[in-house]
Parts: C-alpha cells; structure tokens; sequence
C-alpha cells in the first residue's frame, strides 16, 4: 500500500475513533413512544448494547418488576418504632395496608406516579397518605424503587425513592403496624 | 355499592372475615355472592375504567406481588386475576 494511501487511512481512523466514541445510540422506538425514549435517556448507559437495553426494555414491560435490574434482595427485619409512609386508595381501609412502603414523605400524587413508580394499573387512584409505625419487627426486601413503563399513559415513570416490600401474609401486616397518621393527597 | 360496567350489577363489599362481594340486580334483588379466592382476602373495590375490580390481599407472594387486582366474572361468581396491585 503506498504511503499516502496508509496516511488517508490512518487519518480517517482517528478521526473516526470520537465520533464513534461520542456518539449517543438512538432508542430503536423512540419516534413511537415518549415512555421508550424517556427510559432509554436514563437507562441505554447499563448496557453494552442497544440489543441488550432494547430487551431489558421489553423485559421491563412484560414483567413489570417493582424492583431495578439491579437490585439484589436484602431482606432485613424492620424494627419496632421505625415509621413509613405509604399512598392507599380511596374506599381502601387503613387496617388493609399494601405491601410496600416507602422512608421517604409523600408529598403528592405526582410523587407517588414518579419518584414510587407506581403505575396507573396498579392503583388507579391515591387520595391519602398513611403514617404507620412499625411495632413489632417485620421482615421486608428493602431498597431503591425502580424504573417503570406505564404503556397506557405513554409515561417513564423514573421511580429511585425509596422502598420496601413486606414479606409476610397480608393477614398479618397490621400485627406488625399502628396507624400514626392519615393525611389526604391530590 | 358500585356498579360494574361489565355486568351491570351492583356490587358491595362485605369486610367480614376475608371479605366477600355481595352481587345485586339493578332493582336490589341479591344475585350472588363471591368468596374471595383461597389465601387471599379481600380489601376494597376499584373502580378501573372499563370495568370494576377488587384487590386481594395474598398470603404468599405470586409473581413477586402479595396483592392482586381480581375481575369479577359475575355469571361464573368467580375472581379472575387481572394485575398485580400496589
């Protein structure tokens, strides 16, 4: 190969190494969804691949984890006196908790939809907040809400408060909780 | 009492015991009751918008989820799970 031909090729590649490093992957749907190209602004980095964020997508939407990809289960036992929050539905009783509560304070509805990722389907919705004191230990999977699709409402719901799911029969959560306060939400 | 879209009965939840959906005609007549399914009990009526579900709370976890949205089949009298519930 002549010299000048190994110089042009030599050139292109270094010119070409940047682009290729800088260069941002486009969401394979974006154009179709603004949930897709919402959670792929936060999420592509994880991955080696667009084939491999585009599966932990779909399998994302399919399986509806409440917990990130990457959440390793840690099951702690909650102690007495330790108080939480958690959004309940209207009609819904305070001594029929759900299972999962959150340390942080929830402000609003938004708050709930957003930062708890709770989708639409399941609560549809929210008119109170519930301050439970835990008083007896309780046994919970605890750590960072994760990420969630809610394809209905075409919504990237980005979820990284905090939470934790309880690990007993739901008959028994309320031998484990008293009600400190209730508070209504919009 | 709430009314489900999909059947036109009225429906009333019963929180005795584990819960139970008490089923009426448009006119008051009782038409059926259902039992919540076994290991769960029943917490309040949710009201989706093409049709009216009930959350049952679950002794074991299914899927990584304790509680469940359940359909209400009313010709069968039977719960049918829909999706979890937070």
């Amino acid at each position: 190969m002549p010299m000048l031909q190994r110089c042009l090729i030599a050139l292109l590649f270094l010119f070409a190494i940047p682009v290729s490093v800088v260069a941002q992957p486009a969401p394979a749907a974006a154009a179709a969804s603004a949930a897709h190209a919402g959670w792929w602004a936060d999420q592509r980095w994880r991955y080696a691949t667009d084939g491999e964020a585009e599966a932990a997508y779909q399998a994302l939407v399919a399986r509806e984890s409440p917990w990130p990809e990457w959440h390793q289960s840690h099951l702690v036992s909650l102690p007495a006196g330790l108080r939480f929050q958690m959004a309940i539905a209207p009609g819904q009783p305070t001594d029929r908790p759900g299972g999962f509560g959150t340390f942080d304070r929830i402000p609003s509805v938004e708050f709930v939809r957003m930062s708890l990722a709770v989708k639409t389907a399941w609560k549809p919705a929210i008119d109170r907040v519930v301050t439970y004191e835990i008083t007896a230990p309780l046994i919970a999977d605890v750590g960072t809400v994760g990420p969630q699709i809610d394809v209905p409402a075409d919504l990237y719901l980005p979820g990284g408060g905090s939470q934790f799911q309880m690990m007993i029969p739901a008959a028994e959560r309320m031998q484990h909780l008293r009600v400190v306060e209730v508070r209504a939400i919009r | 009492m709430t009314r489900d879209p999909v059947s036109g009965l009225l429906v009333a939840l019963s929180p005795e015991g584990a819960g139970r959906l008490l089923l009426f005609a448009p006119d008051g007549a009782p038409a059926a009751t259902i039992d919540p399914p076994p290991g769960y009990r029943l917490s309040h009526l949710v009201e989706a918008p093409d049709r009216l579900l009930v959350v049952g709370q679950g002794d074991a976890a299914v899927d990584g989820w304790h509680d469940w949205h359940f359909a209400i089949d009313a010709a069968k009298a039977a719960l049918v799970r829909a999706g979890p519930a937070y």
